[in-house]
This record gives structure tokens, sequence and C-alpha cells, in this order.
């Protein structure tokens, strides 16, 4: 996603489908904006509901496992509800990458690892980055603003090291992505794969 | 038509501006309104509702994000969805809030606009402050969480074992710590940071080292953290929003406030500009209503206009109609005579199509017929008159010339000025040719193609004029064919006809200029032959037209010859209109007809004029019986025997204002063949019977007879008459009696007789009159059933001296005898006539010998002092012995014969009778002698004997007398005549002595 806008207008201008697509629904056609506004339409259309999580905490203890259950403690007490919190779980705040630990030491620096720094140009945002919501997080992988954590264990570990300060034992890892893995939701009726 | 339409186009013009102006009034006015209207409308409720209510919910909003805020703080919430939820909705109200109501006053938008962007500012800030306190929040709750955990681990950890200060100090950190993240202060801080840097030391090298690094990693994120979110909460609440939100309400408020107010003007304004629209909304209906009634007015005068113009149009496309469709040619030219226009039928006419005439003069068409005295005649007369009519040859585009019938008029302007021509012409080349059919049709005779009656009348008075010019006679000749009917009805009319045309050939012929032969139809012709000089000239003339005529027709078959009979009368010896000519002529000719053809008569002036004084005779009989100028007399008439009257005759008279007492003689003779004669016989009628009615008033009743000519005997409605005079008369009804004259009864003797029939029904008698003039038959006296017979008074006046009346009297009287009728004897003049009528049985007579005719009124006492001579009442009582009759005669011979010498001597005339001096030779001798011989009784009777001396002596006398006239003493002559007279009377008194002697001696039995 390391890309700038010009290259994005560029390239979805390629495309007769988005051209004549965008033309319907925007006077301008394919702009920034536009394409930004088209994505955050898009997202709110994003409700995936009925995760076997959300059966649980409806009062379907069996909806979960021993494994997921304490998994799910484990995400609580280790603190990763701190911030993947609310009903996405995540996604209604933003946070420093590297709380606990320089995640960005020892390799140069990229353009997107400024975070929310090349929106507000504060020093306080450099490395902030928005908490993502964690459902159907086990489809989304890689990870990372910078697709660095290719499995949801590796991501979890970094998670962990770089942002609470611990190293996760091995069964509390299993547990938590286990969890992880049971907020994978239905779109419009059907699992999501 | 003109109209005069500028001043009231002005005053459309003023109206027009002025409604013009008025809708702009009207226009701006309505502008203003929907601009008041808008302003006051602008202050919505609704909007102001919503955009307080965006505004509290702000305040709201940042309460709840202050309360959530407060409540992430405390632990109490471990979400930030509420909270980022209402940050992002008071973002989204302040984003609404913006868009401040129009209704506000700038003034208050400017303000409102300020905070709003203050606020907005604020809020932004806060939202960045919150976004931070959530990532202090969430790492300081982690390591706040695991700080105690990660510590107990460290402190309860064996192996290897920490030494017992850095245990200590780790211990002492950790609380330091528990009690710092429980109230923070600077001072905790320092010592923490103190420890923090003595743990550093001492943890060096140590096993624990990690586990210590990563607890004094976690204890720095609490320090740090809650010391942020300290200031950030510090930050936050002094971030004065609140005070912003108020401020915004309050702005907002007074702009409301001021908003109102502006408004409630506007709707005051609007009331008023409402209130100043109604008015000029009334004002414009005034207007408008009175501009309505002068519309009206102009429409009313405006459509008077219109309807004069199209009846005008109506009119002009009718004239043009008739231009166009005339079948008169029509050329319009102006005033110089230039055509202006021409129409079809012009065209049609001439053979000149319109463009090739307009423009031009109508002289193009003169045909050369006409003098220049002619157009300018014409042209004289339209400029007089303004109209010219009559016939002109004309020559059309072929070059023929041809008549037409030709109408000029002048068109004037109001000035009188002549402006333009108008001339309408039809070709009459075919009236022209049925005028000469229809001429020779008129005045020729189809047949012989002599001039008829028509064109003969023409001529004739052509001819009358040209003698008295020429002062020569002229002849007016009617000529009919003899015997042409007979040729008709032998050999047809087809032969007829030929003979009719080669007769009016001859007559053609013969004729010098200047005479005019005629056929008035059938086979009469006329010539009228000028230059007449003399008698013998006419006579010739007349010859040789009756000779030419009579030459073989070569037409006829057989070689057969006709003949003509002509009238002539002469002008100017015949100084008579051109009818009366012709008739005289006419006269002539039937003259020269009866004088047995082949014969002309020249009519008789004098002759005529004869005829004409009877003419005006008649007009005045006419009037006469108008003017009530006749009158009745009434002759009596008696029985002689018995010596009383018996009746009357009324016998009409005409009491002439001029020539006094008229006879009927005088005056009936000329009306008996027409229709007058009925009147007068029906007044005759009417007054007899009036007559009659008044004598029987005073007692006298009496038959009075009235002549009845034939024409009224014989009218249709005689009888109806009569019975209707009869009807109104009817006391004297039945003593009326009708007089027919003899030959009247004979005309139609079937008819009379049916009359005398009817009328006898009605118990009228009748008597034929004048009987004996007649060609009285047997035969016709049987057939007429009338009661009496009247002896005409020629007979009777003559029976004295006329044996031949005598005879004739005496047979009549037989006749009636035998026919069982009654006898009257008429014209009874003297006591001898009496006597005689006596003798021969006739007792019934009227005559002057008894009175002449009287008025009626005098009648009566005549009558009543009436009686007969002496001589007749000694008579009276005698029947006559048949040998009297004999005696009569005799003595009526030698009265005659005494007359006629007395006649001749007074006239101077020899004396016809011969041997006067011997008595025997008389014809009353030769009776005397031969009664002598007979030896009859009465020969012996003295008064016979008596008879014979004063015979000789009359004879004696007769001699004298002679020799005295032979001796040219003529006075001796007549001196002598008294004694011969007194002879003569001598012999007749003996003759009669013998006639009463043998008729009242005699013997009984005879």
């Amino acid at each position: 996603m390391d890309s700038d806008w010009g290259a994005v207008v560029a390239k979805l201008k390629g495309d007769a489908f988005y051209r004549d697509t965008f033309a319907r629904l925007y006077p301008d056609g394919i702009s920034g904006a536009n394409i930004a506004d088209a994505i955050a339409h898009y997202e709110r259309t994003l409700l995936t509901p009925n995760s076997r999580f959300d059966r649980f905490l409806l009062g379907d203890k069996e909806a979960l496992s021993a494994l997921e259950r304490s998994g799910y403690w484990r995400f609580l007490e280790l603190g990763c509800a701190s911030c993947h919190q609310g009903v996405g779980i995540g996604g209604n705040m933003f946070q420093r990458f590297g709380v606990m630990a320089d995640y960005f030491a020892g390799r140069p620096p990229g353009k997107a690892d400024l975070g929310r720094f090349s929106v507000t140009g504060r020093e306080e945002d450099r490395h902030v980055f928005k908490v993502p919501s964690l459902r159907n997080v086990a489809l989304t992988a890689p990870y990372f603003h910078d697709a660095s954590a290719a499995t949801l264990e590796e991501a979890v570990t970094i998670m962990a090291r770089f942002q609470l300060g611990r190293e996760l034992p091995a069964e509390d890892l299993q547990a938590i992505t286990a969890f992880l893995r049971s907020l994978t939701g239905e779109w419009e009726g059907r699992p999501l794969e | 038509m003109k109209f005069s339409i500028s001043p009231n186009h002005r005053h459309l013009d003023q109206t027009h501006g002025q409604i013009r102006l008025t809708l702009l009034a009207a226009i701006l006015c309505i502008a203003a309104l929907t601009w008041a209207f808008l302003r006051s409308a602008e202050l919505s409720p609704a909007q102001h509702s919503d955009y307080t209510r965006q505004l509290r919910d702000l305040r709201e909003v940042n309460a709840l994000i202050d309360g959530e805020l407060l409540a992430n703080r405390l632990e109490l919430v471990r979400n930030y969805d509420a909270l980022t939820n209402h940050v992002t909705r008071s973002a989204e109200l302040i984003t609404a809030a913006r868009q401040v109501p129009d209704y506000l006053p700038p003034g208050a938008r400017q303000a409102i606009g300020d905070r709003l962007g203050r606020l907005g500012d604020t809020l932004a800030r806060k939202a960045d402050l919150i976004d931070r306190f959530k990532r202090d929040n969430a790492v300081l709750r982690n390591s706040q969480a695991y700080f105690p955990v990660a510590a107990a681990e460290l402190l309860d950890r064996h192996s290897p074992p920490m030494s017992p200060v850095l245990h200590q100090t780790v211990g002492r950190y950790v609380r330091e710590m528990l009690s710092f993240a429980r109230t923070p202060s600077e001072e905790g801080a320092l010592r923490i940071a103190g420890i923090v840097s003595h743990l550093s030391t001492l943890s060096h090298g140590s096993a624990a080292a990690p586990e210590i690094d990563n607890l004094l990693r976690h204890g720095a994120q609490i320090t740090a953290r809650l010391l942020d979110i300290d200031r950030l909460m510090q930050e936050i609440v002094s971030l004065d929003s609140r005070q912003q939100m108020d401020a915004l309400f309050h702005s907002y408020s007074q702009g409301h406030a001021e908003a109102t107010l502006e408004a409630s003007r506007f709707r005051r304004l609007l009331y008023a500009l409402a209130l100043l629209l109604a008015g000029f909304l009334i004002w414009l209906f005034a207007r408008l209503e009175r501009i309505r009634r002068s519309l009206a007015t102009a429409h009313a005068e405006v459509s008077a206009r219109y309807a004069a113009q199209l009846a005008a149009e109506k009119q002009l496309s009718l004239h043009a109609t008739v231009f166009h469709s005339a079948h008169d040619g029509i050329t319009l030219t102006d005033a110089k005579g230039v055509i202006l226009d021409v129409n079809p039928a012009f065209t049609r006419i001439t053979g000149w199509e319109h463009d090739e005439v307009v423009g031009r003069n109508p002289r193009m068409f003169k045909s050369g017929k006409h003098d220049e005295a002619f157009y300018q005649a014409m042209w004289q007369t339209i400029r007089e008159t303004g109209s010219w009519r009559g016939e002109i040859w004309n020559r059309n585009k072929h070059g023929e010339i041809y008549p037409e019938l030709l109408s000029i008029s002048a068109v004037r302007n109001p000035e009188g000025e002549i402006t333009n021509y108008v001339a309408v012409f039809a070709d009459i080349r075919r009236i022209k040719a049925q005028e000469r059919q229809l001429t020779q049709l008129a005045y020729y005779d189809a047949l012989t193609e002599l001039p008829n009656r028509v064109l003969l009348s023409d001529r004739l008075n052509q001819g009358i004029a040209q003698s008295r010019r020429a002062n020569s006679a002229m002849a007016i000749c009617y000529l009919d064919l003899d015997g042409f009917k007979p040729i008709n009805d032998t050999w047809g009319h087809q032969v007829g006809d030929k003979v009719l045309i080669e007769i009016a050939g001859r007559l053609q012929s013969a004729l010098r200029g200047g005479d005019t032969v005629a056929r008035l139809g059938g086979d009469e012709f006329v010539l009228l032959l000028q230059g007449i000089d003399g008698q013998q000239h006419l006579t010739e003339a007349a010859r040789r037209l009756l000779s030419l005529i009579a030459l073989p027709l070569t037409q006829a078959p057989g070689g057969i010859c006709i003949s003509a009979s002509m009238g002539i009368t002469l002008f100017p010896n015949d100084e008579s209109d051109p009818d009366t000519l012709l008739r005289h002529a006419d006269q002539a000719m039937y003259l020269a007809k009866e004088a047995g053809k082949n014969n002309f008569h020249i009519f008789d002036t004098e002759q005529d004029k004869f005829k004409r004084s009877r003419q005006d005779r008649f007009q005045r009989i006419e009037q006469a019986l108008e003017n009530g100028e006749f009158i009745l007399h009434f002759q009596p008439k008696v029985d002689l025997r018995a010596g009383e009257v018996v009746g009357a005759e009324a016998l009409i008279r005409w009491q002439h204002p001029e020539r006094g007492l008229l006879p009927p003689a005088d005056f009936l003779p000329l009306i008996e063949d027409d229709d007058l004669i009925k009147a007068v016989g029906d007044w005759v009628i009417e007054s007899t019977l009036t007559q009659m009615e008044a004598w029987r008033r005073e007692g006298f009743i009496l038959p009075v007879s009235v002549n009845v000519a034939a024409r009224q005997l014989q009218s249709p409605e005689f009888v109806e008459k009569l019975k209707a005079a009869l009807y109104v008369h009817p006391d004297v009804a039945c003593h009326l009696e009708l007089e027919i004259l003899e030959t009247a009864a004979l005309e139609d003797i079937a008819k009379s007789s049916r009359v005398i029939d009817e009328c006898r029904m009605l118990g009228i008698r009748f008597a034929l009159d004048d009987f004996g003039t007649g060609y009285s038959s047997l035969t016709y006296l049987k057939r007429l059933p009338a009661e009496t017979i009247k002896i005409d008074q020629s007979f009777v006046r003559e029976i004295v001296n006329d044996t031949h009346s005598l005879v004739i009297v005496q047979s009549v009287i037989g006749l009636a005898r035998s026919f069982q009728r009654e006898v009257v004897a008429e014209g009874l003049e003297t006591v001898e006539h009496g006597r005689l009528l006596l003798q021969l049985g006739c007792d019934k007579a009227q005559g002057y010998g008894i009175a002449r005719p009287m008025l009626g009124d005098d009648f009566v006492d005549w009558a009543r002092a009436w009686g007969p001579p002496e001589e007749w009442q000694s008579l009276s009582g005698i029947d006559w012995h048949d040998a009297v009759y004999p005696m009569l005669i005799a003595e009526t011979t030698h009265r005659s014969w005494v007359e006629l010498l007395s006649q001749a001597i007074a006239t101077d005339q020899p004396i016809p009778h011969q041997q006067l001096h011997d008595a025997r030779f008389c014809q009353f001798g030769r009776w005397l002698a031969s009664e002598g011989a007979k030896s009859l009784p009465h020969t012996r009777l003295p008064a016979f004997l008596a008879i014979d001396a004063p015979h000789r002596q009359v004879h004696a006398l007769a001699e004298r007398i002679d020799q005295h006239w032979r001796a040219g003493d003529l006075a001796a002559a007549k001196a002598l005549l008294p004694e011969l007279w007194a002879a003569r009377d001598a012999v007749l008194k003996a003759l009669r002595d013998l006639q009463i002697a043998i008729s009242t001696n005699r013997p009984a039995g005879e």
C-alpha cells in the first residue's frame, strides 16, 4: 500500500470499469478524494456479524472452544483489549507502533512508517497508526502497515513484544490466535473464507 | 368611404401609455410585495428549531464526551466506541452548525461564524487530546495491570535469586511506583527517578536484569502516561468549549431576536404594501371599468364603422361582380377619356384585350360612319345632362363595323368636376337584324310582301303630308277582288295565294314612284296614288287598274279571270284623318260592288257629311234619353160605330230643347238598328204603364198600346224585362197592348211568334202595326198570333181618292174578319174616312180625324168630352149591303178622276184624262152604264137615277176647264173648279143616298 495518490489515480483511470463507474457516481470522475470517499462507503458496508465470538458474547458459551475461551481471557488479561476494544475489537483509536520498544529501530525510515505523522505533521504522531479491528483478522494476512507479519502468530508475538512489553508463552500464543480466528464473521449471511 | 379616426387614435395611444405605466407599477408593486413576503418568510420556525436543536445537541455531545472521557479514565468503561462516536458526532454537529440560518442578520451570522470557527478549533483540539488520551490511557492501563504482576514475579523469583539490596530496591521501586500510580506527584516521580537510576545501576550484570529492565520500562510508562494523562485531562478541562457554546447560543439568540424584529418589520411593510396593492387594484379596476366603458363606446362606434365598411366592401364587391359579370361591355375612362379599365364583356364584344386598350382613347373604336357633328352633339349632351344614350357604329378589333347601344355617363366628384366617364354598351347587331326581321313582319304582308296595314297607315300619313306640301291630290283606293272566295273554295288556298301574289305583282307594276300598294288581308288591297290631277285622271287610273286585274290569270288553272271592285276617296277633297279616309274608300268600294262589280265608285263627301250628322244625332238621342227629353203622347182609338173611346196608342215624342217637339220619324229610324232602341222602348213601356196607373187613379181605365221595335222584340231579355215592368205596375198590366210592325214580325217569324205567345201568357195583347206595307201573306198572318191588325194609314188616307187603297183596305178588313182578328184603321183624317171605314166594315180607327196625339194629362178630359160626328152616328146603325162595296169603288174612282183634274190645273199641267166631254167614257161612267144595264132593283131607285145628271155636268165642266187651260187661260180654268167639285159632290151625294137606300130598304131575308 506504499503508493501515492497520483499513481493510484493513474492506475484506476487505466481501468475502463473504474472509469465508467466513477464517472457515474462522481461528477469529476476519478480523484484522490473520490477514491477515499468510495472506499469509506465500501467499508461501511463491510458488516460481518455473527462470528462465533459474537454468538459467545450473546450467551452461547459453546460457541467458543476452551482454547478460544482461554485465548479470549488472555487477550483481555494481557492488555490487548486496551486498544483492541469496542464492537470492532479495535478500529476506534490510534496507537504508536512500538510502545514498549522501538519497532522501527535498525531499519531505514520508510514513508509508510511515519504513520499518522504524514497526516498531522505532529511529532507526537510519528509511527502512530490506526488500531485495526480484529474482526476477520485471520483472513487479512499479511499484517501491519508494512505487511511485515505473514502470520497471525507472528503478528500477535510482535504486538505482545512491542506494544505490551511481554514475551508470550506458546500456549498463550496458541490460545490467542485461536481466539482471533473465532472473530471471523459472516458477510451477507455466508461465512467468510 | 373615409373615416376620420385620428382623434380617437390619439386617445387610444394615451390610454395604452397609461396602461403600460399602470402595468409597470403593478409589477413593481408585486415585486416589492414578493420581496417583503420572502423577507418576512425567511424567519422559518422550523429552521430555527432545527438550528437550536443542533446547538443543543452539540453542547450535549460535548458533555457526553467529557463524561465518557472521565469514565474511561476511571476505568468505568473499557472501550472508546462511545467516546469515538461522540467526538465524531460533535465534529458533524459543528460542520452542520456552520450552515448558519439565512434569516439571521449579517452581523449575527458573522459573529456566529466566528464563534463556530473557534468552537470548531476547540473541539478539534479536544478531539486530538482525546485521541492522545486514548493512546496513553491504553498503554497506562496495560502497564498498570502488568506492573504488579511483573513486580510480583520478579520479587518472588528465586533462581537465580536477586541480591537483597537489589531485591530491596526493587521492592522499594515497586512500592513507590504503586503509590505513584495511585496518587501521582512530582515528588513521587522524582523519587522514582532516583530509585530507577539506582536500580539500573544495581541490576546491571544481575541475572534478573532483563526482568528488572522490563519492569522499569513499564514503570516508566506508568509515570509518563499518568503525567501525560493528567495533563491531557487538565487541558481538556481547560478548553472553554462549554463557554464557547454558551456564547454561540447567545449570539444565535441575539441574531434570532434581531431577525424576528426585522421579519416583523417586513410583515408590517408587507401589510402596507398589500394595502397599497389593494388600493392600486381598486384604482385599476375603476380605471379599467372606465376604459371598458369608453372601449364599449368605441367598440360600438367601430362596429358601426366596420358594418358600414363591410357594407361598402360588399357593395364594392357587388359592383366588381357587376362589372365583371355584366353582359354589357363597360369602359371606364378618366376625365380626359383615357381608358382605365374594361370588363370581360368589353373584350368579348370588341375583341380588344384589357391590356391593349387601357391607357388609350376610345377614339380608336370609331367606325367612321358618324360625322364629327354626331360626336360633338354626343359630348354636348354628356356635358349638359351628364349622360348620353344612343346607338352608335363602332369598329371592333377585326375591323368589323357593328352597331352598339351605348350609354355614357359622366362621374362627378363632390365638387362637381367630372372625374370619370363610364360607357356601357351592348352589341346590337343581332337586335338590329331582329329589328329588320320584325320590321318586315310588322310592316309587310308575309304572302305578297306588300306593305301591310301598319305600314299603310304610315304611308298614308306621309302621303297626306306630301299632298299638303305639294298641294296635290292623293287617291286612296280600296280594292276588293270579286269572286275570290270561289277561287279559294274551288282550287284551294294555294291557288288562292298564287292569285293574290299575281294580283299584288300587277298592282305593284302599275305604280309610279311615291305610290303605295298595300294588302290589308284576304283579297283586300289599298292603293295610294299621288299627284291625282282631276277627276278625269283619277277615273283613267282606276279603269287602268281594273283592266290590269281583269287580265287572265297565269297562276290559276283554266285561264280564269278575276275582277275587282274599287272604292276611291280623294284627299284633300275628303279631308279626313287616315282611318276615316280608308273607311270612306271602303264604303265607296261597297257601293261599287253593289253597282255590279268590276267597277269603281268615288266616295261622295256630301253624302258622308249627312251620315255623319246621323251619328251626331244618334248620340244626341242617347243623351236625350238620359236627360229625360222624351215624352209620351197618346192617340185615342175609337169605335166609329159605337162612338166610344176604346183605347189609346202611346207615341213617343222628343221635346227637343232647340228643335221643339219632334215626331218619332225624326229620330227612331236612326236608332232602330242599335241597342239604344231597346232602351228607348223600355222607357216607353215603363212610362206608359206609369201613365196608365195615373189614369187608373182617376178612375179612367183604358187599354194602351205601345210600339215595339223589331230589335227590342227579338232581344233575348225582352220578355223578362216586360215581366219586371208589369210586376211593378200590376193593376194596369192586363191593359197593355204591344204593337209590332208587320215587317218587323216577319223578319224572324218563328221568334216573333214565340215572343208573342210568351207575352200573351202574361195577358198582353198584340197588334200588327202598319199592316199591308209588308209582304203580307196569309200564311204569315196565320202564324202570327196577334189579336189585332192595324191597317197602315197610307192606305186608309187614300181610300177616298185611290181605289187601289180602297181595295187593299177592304181586303185587309176581309182578311182580318176571316182570321177573326180585330182590325183598326190608322190615319183616319176626315169624317169621310170614317164613313168609308164604317161602310167597309172597319169599326175601330184612330187618326187626326178623331184626335191628334195628346199628353196623358189631357187625355182623360178629351175622352170624356169626345163624341163622334153626326154622319157616323147616322150611319152607325146601318148594316151595309154587299152591293155597296162596288159603289164605294165607283165613288172613289169618280172622286179620284176629279182630283187628278183639279191637281193638274192647280199645277198648270195638262189634264191627264181623255174624252173629257163624254160622261160614258170615264171609269165611273162605264160603271154607271154597266150598273144601269144590269137592271138590278137599286138601278130603279131614284138615287141611282139622280147620279147621271151631275155626272154629266162634271164632264161638261171638265171639258170647259180643259178648253180654258188649252187656251192658256189658267185662271178661267181654275175658276171653274169649285163648280166642278159641286157637281162631283152631287154625284157622290146621290151615290151615298143610293148606298143607304139599298142597305136600309133591303127586303127581308136578303
